[in-house]
C-alpha cells in the first residue's frame, strides 16, 4: 500500500534529509555513540539546513512549516539511530512551549538561536522522587524582586549536558491545592550561577543521547524567564505531552521498520541446514508476524499524525499509539535479534544497538502504565 | 530451590554456595562488564578451592558425586551473578560430562581431576562462523597422521576461550560419510597453533572470555579423542543435558535476582502519594514474575529428576530442552518486568537491572537457540506419543458425539 500521508513535495524533502544524514550523520554515528554525545557542529549544520524548529514563524528565522515536515525529520533521524532523538526533543517537545506560551519578547530573544542551532534545548520535569507522578516534584522557585530563586534537582534529562536553555518545571507555590496548580515553567540559561550539571548518566542504550542530572542551588533566574503564567505549568505540559507521545510513537515505529529491514537482509543471506534462513517456515512466519504488526502500527500512527495535522484532539489516540507501538517495537527487537542468532548479540550488528535503545521507549515520554491510565480515564 | 523440597544436605550446599557468591567482589562484576577483566581465572580457582566445581563427578576425580537435582541448587545460586560468572561455573560441569561419560580412565585422571581442582580451565568449541544451531555442518577438520591428529578450523562465540587451558572441540574426521557419522570430539590443550582472540563487542555477558578460537594445524595426540572416532554424535546428544541444564538453572538465579531488586524497590518507592506496590500495574507484574519463576524452577527440577531417575534419553532430552526454553524465556520476562517496575532509574547503572537485561538476552540463543529447543521438543514428543504402547490413557477422541462418523474423519 502506498503511504498516503506523504505528497510529492514531502517525498522530495524526505530524500533531501536522508541524503544529508547519509553524509553528515551515518558515517560518524558509531563514533558519537562511543563518545556519548552528538557534537555541537552537527547542530549548527542542522540549523543551516533548516532542520531545527522548521515550524517556527519566519520572523524568528523559521520557515513556518507544518508538522508533516517535523514528522519527516523525526523519521529520518530515527532511521540513523534513536540516539539522535535529542533533535526531535528540541524541535517538537521543547520549542513549542516557547512558541505557544512565550511572549513576543521571549521569542525574539531565544527562538532565532534555537533555529540556528546555537542554543540547544532541554526540558527538566523528572526528579529523583517524581517520574510518572509529575505533580510530586519538589523543585521550587520563589519570587525575589525581579527574579526567582530556583532550588531543586532534576534527573534523566535528555540533552542534559549539551543544552544551553533548560525549561524547568518547578513549584512557585508548593502549598497549592491541588498540587498541580502550583507548578510553573522557567527557562534557565547555561552558566546561570547556581545551575550545575551532574554526571552524564550511564545508560543501557541511547548512548549518543547525553542524559544528565541537573542541580539548582539558589539559582537566580530573571522573572522574565517565566514561560506563560505562574501556576499554569502543569496545564501547559498536559497540553503539550500528546505531541511528545506522538513523536515517541513515530520514532519507535521507524525503529521497528528499520530492524525488520536489517533482519530481512540478514535472513536472506545467512544459511543454516543448507538453506537461507528466510526460506524456513518458522523464520518466514516470524517475519510475517513482525511485518503484520509493523504495518498495523504504521497505519495507526499515520492516522494519528493526520488527526494532529487537522487540529483534531488526539490526546487519547497519542497515548494508544505510544504504548502500543513502543511495546510492538520491543517485540520486533526481540525477534529480530533472535533471528540474527549469536551475531545479533554482537555490537557489530546494528540490531544489538536497536535492542538496547528501544528498551527505554516503554518507560520515557510517560511510562506505558501512565498511557493506560490516560486511556482508561476516557472510557 | 524450594526449601520444602530440599534434603538437609541440599540445604547445606545451598548455604555453602550462597556464602561463596557473597564473597565475589562487586568490583569484579563491574570490571568484567567493562571488559577490564577479560577472564577471571581467580574466580574459577576460588570455586575449586571450595570444591564447588564438577559437583556431579565421582569423588575420585575431585567431584562430590552429587546428582543433577542437587547441582541445580548451586547453579541457581551462582546464577545471580549474571551470565559470565554463571557460565564459567558451568563449563567444568559441561566439559567434565563428556570426559566422565565417554572418556578413558587415563583421560579422567589426567584431565577431569585437574578440571575439578581448578588447575585446568576449560571451554567448549562448538559454534563455527558458518553455523551455530546447525552442528552437523561443522567444517573444522581433524586429519589422522600416525599417533596424532592435525586439527584445522575455527570456532566462534566460545565463552571462556580467552583464558581456558583445555578445549573440547568437535571436528570432522571423515568426510566420505554423512556428517553425523564423521565427526569426532577432541580434548585440545592450549599450545602451538591454538589462537584465542577476545574480539567480540558483546551486548552483555562480558569479561567471561568469550572469543574466537583458531586452530592452525594443531597437533593433538590420538589418545585425546573423546569416545569413539567418528562418534561425536553420541557425545553431542549427551552434552545437551549439561549445556541446557546449567543454562536453565542459571536463568533461575538471574530472574530471581532481578525480581528481588524490583520487589524491594516497589515496596520503598512512592508515587501519587503511596508505595508503587499498591498499584496493580506494579504488583501484578510481581505476581506474574514469581509465578513464572516458580513454574520455571519446577520444570528445571523435574528435568533434573528425569535425568537422575534414569528416564529414557529421549524423555530426558525433551524435558531438559523444555526447561532450557521455559526457564530462559521466563527469566527474560522477569528481568523486563523488573525494569518496567523501576522506570527510568532501571535503565541506568544505578541499579543492576540494565546489566542483567543485557546479559540475559544471550541465553535464549546460546547452547541451542530456543527455536532449536522447539525442534527437539516436538520431535521427541511426536515419537513418544505416536509410539506409546503401554499404560495408554483413555483416548478421549472417542468421546465426541459423532466419534464413529468414519466417513467424516478424512486425513488425506
Amino acid at each position: 500500500m502506498k503511504r498516503r500521508l506523504l505528497e510529492e513535495e514531502h517525498r522530495i524533502f524526505q530524500t533531501a534529509v536522508r541524503s544529508f544524514l547519509d553524509k553528515e550523520a551515518v558515517p560518524y554515528f558509531d563514533q558519537w555513540e562511543e563518545e556519548r554525545m552528538v557534537p555541537r557542529e552537527f547542530w549548527i549544520k542542522l540549523g543551516k539546513q533548516g532542520y531545527l524548529c522548521p515550524q517556527a514563524a519566519e520572523q524568528y528565522g523559521g520557515i513556518g512549516a507544518d508538522f508533516i515536515y517535523n514528522v519527516i525529520i523525526n523519521e529520518e533521524f530515527a532511521r540513523v539511530g534513536l540516539g539522535l532523538m535529542g533533535v526531535g526533543l528540541h524541535n517538537d517537545i521543547i520549542a513549542p512551549y516557547l512558541e505557544t506560551y512565550g511572549s513576543t519578547e521571549q521569542k525574539e530573544h531565544w527562538l532565532p538561536k534555537c533555529i540556528s542551532g546555537e542554543s540547544i534545548l532541554a526540558i527538566a520535569m523528572t526528579e529523583p522522587g517524581a517520574g510518572s507522578d509529575l505533580q510530586a516534584i519538589k523543585t521550587t522557585a520563589f519570587r525575589d524582586g525581579d527574579s526567582y530563586i530556583l532550588n531543586g534537582q532534576k534527573t534523566f534529562i535528555s540533552n542534559g549536558i549539551c543544552s544551553d536553555l533548560v525549561l524547568v518545571a518547578c513549584k512557585t507555590d508548593p502549598k497549592a491545592q491541588p498540587a498541580y496548580k502550583g507548578i510553573s515553567l522557567m527557562l534557565v540559561e547555561r552558566d546561570t550561577p547556581g545551575f550545575t550539571r551532574g554526571r552524564k548518566m550511564d545508560k543501557m542504550g541511547m548512548h549518543s543521547q547525553d542524559t544528565a542530572e541537573l542541580f539548582f542551588e539558589d539559582c537566580r533566574v530573571p522573572a522574565e524567564n517565566l514561560i506563560g503564567e505562574e501556576g499554569k505549568g502543569f496545564y501547559y505540559m498536559m497540553n503539550s505531552l500528546p505531541r511528545e507521545r506522538l513523536v515517541t510513537a513515530i520514532t519507535s515505529q521507524v525503529a521497528a521498520e528499520e530492524m525488520l529491514r536489517e533482519t530481512l537482509e540478514y535472513t536472506g543471506i545467512r544459511k543454516a541446514f543448507g538453506r537461507p534462513l528466510k526460506d524456513q517456515q518458522h523464520i518466514q512466519f516470524t517475519l510475517a508476524e513482525l511485518k503484520s504488526e509493523i504495518v498495523l502500527g504504521r497505519t495507526f500512527v499515520d492516522r494519528v499524525i493526520e488527526a494532529y495535522l487537522a487540529g483534531e484532539d488526539m490526546g487519547t489516540e497519542s497515548s494508544i499509539a505510544k504504548w502500543w507501538v513502543t511495546e510492538m517495537a520491543n517485540r520486533v527487537a526481540y525477534q529480530c535479534l533472535q533471528l540474527h542468532g549469536g551475531y545479533g548479540y554482537m555490537e557489530e550488528y546494528p540490531i544489538a544497538r536497536w535492542y538496547r535503545d528501544i528498551r527505554v521507549t516503554p518507560i520515557y515520554a510517560g511510562s506505558n502504565e501512565i498511557m493506560k491510565t490516560i486511556i482508561a480515564r476516557t472510557l | 530451590m524450594f526449601d520444602f523440597m530440599m534434603t538437609p544436605e541440599q540445604k547445606a550446599l545451598q548455604q555453602e554456595t550462597r556464602e561463596f557468591v557473597k564473597t565475589i567482589p562487586k568490583q569484579l562484576l563491574v570490571d568484567m562488564d567493562q571488559d577490564k577483566v577479560q577472564y577471571p581465572r581467580q574466580y574459577i580457582e576460588d570455586l575449586a578451592a571450595r570444591n564447588l566445581l564438577g559437583l556431579r563427578f565421582p569423588k575420585e576425580f575431585g567431584g562430590r558425586g552429587l546428582d543433577w537435582s542437587t547441582e541445580i541448587i548451586a547453579l541457581e545460586e551462582v546464577g545471580v551473578l549474571g551470565t559470565s560468572l554463571g557460565c564459567l561455573f558451568s563449563l567444568p560441569s559441561i566439559i567434565g560430562e563428556a570426559i566422565n561419560k565417554f572418556g578413558t580412565q587415563s583421560q579422567k585422571e589426567k584431565y577431569l581431576t585437574k578440571i575439578t581442582s581448578g588447575e585446568l580451565t576449560v571451554a567448549e568449541g562448538l559454534t563455527e562462523p558458518r553455523g551455530g544451531s546447525d552442528f552437523f555442518g561443522s567444517t573444522t577438520k581433524a586429519t589422522k597422521e600416525g599417533d596424532h591428529y592435525i586439527i584445522r578450523g575455527q570456532k566462534r562465540f566460545v565463552v571462556g576461550a580467552e583464558g581456558a587451558d583445555l578445549f573440547l572441540i568437535y571436528a570432522r574426521t571423515d568426510e566420505t560419510v554423512p556428517a553425523h557419522k564423521g565427526i569426532s570430539a577432541f580434548l585440545v590443550e592450549r599450545g602451538p597453533g591454538v589462537k584465542a582472540d577476545y574480539i567480540y563487542g558483546l551486548m552483555g555477558t562480558r569479561g567471561g572470555g568469550a572469543g574466537r578460537l583458531i586452530f592452525d594445524d594443531v597437533k593433538v595426540p590420538a589418545e585425546n579423542i573423546v569416545g569413539e572416532e567418528n562418534g561425536a554424535t553420541a557425545i553431542f546428544y549427551q552434552m545437551m543435558i549439561p549445556e541446557r541444564m546449567t543454562s536453565a538453572a542459571g536463568a533461575l538465579g538471574m530472574g530471581r535476582a532481578a525480581l528481588e531488586v524490583a520487589t524491594r524497590y516497589s515496596d520503598r518507592r512512592k508515587a501519587f502519594g503511596q508505595q508503587i506496590r499498591k498499584f496493580e500495574a506494579v504488583s501484578f507484574k510481581v505476581a506474574d514474575s514469581i509465578t513464572k519463576l516458580d513454574a520455571a524452577r519446577s520444570l528445571v527440577y523435574s528435568a533434573a529428576q528425569a535425568v537422575d531417575q534414569g528416564a529414557p534419553s529421549e524423555t530426558a532430552r525433551r524435558m531438559v530442552s523444555e526447561a532450557k526454553k521455559f526457564a530462559t524465556d521466563s527469566a527474560w520476562e522477569i528481568v523486563n518486568h523488573a525494569m518496567q517496575i523501576m522506570g527510568g532509574i532501571g535503565y541506568t547503572d544505578v541499579y543492576p537491572i540494565e546489566k542483567l537485561l543485557r546479559d540475559i538476552r544471550l541465553i535464549m540463543i546460546w547452547t541451542g537457540t530456543n527455536e532449536i529447543m522447539d525442534l527437539i521438543i516436538q520431535h521427541e514428543y511426536y515419537k513418544e506419543l505416536l509410539g506409546a504402547k503401554e499404560n495408554v490413557p483413555r483416548d478421549v477422541e472417542h468421546d465426541a458425539v459423532n466419534a464413529d462418523a468414519v466417513e467424516e474423519k478424512i486425513y488425506e
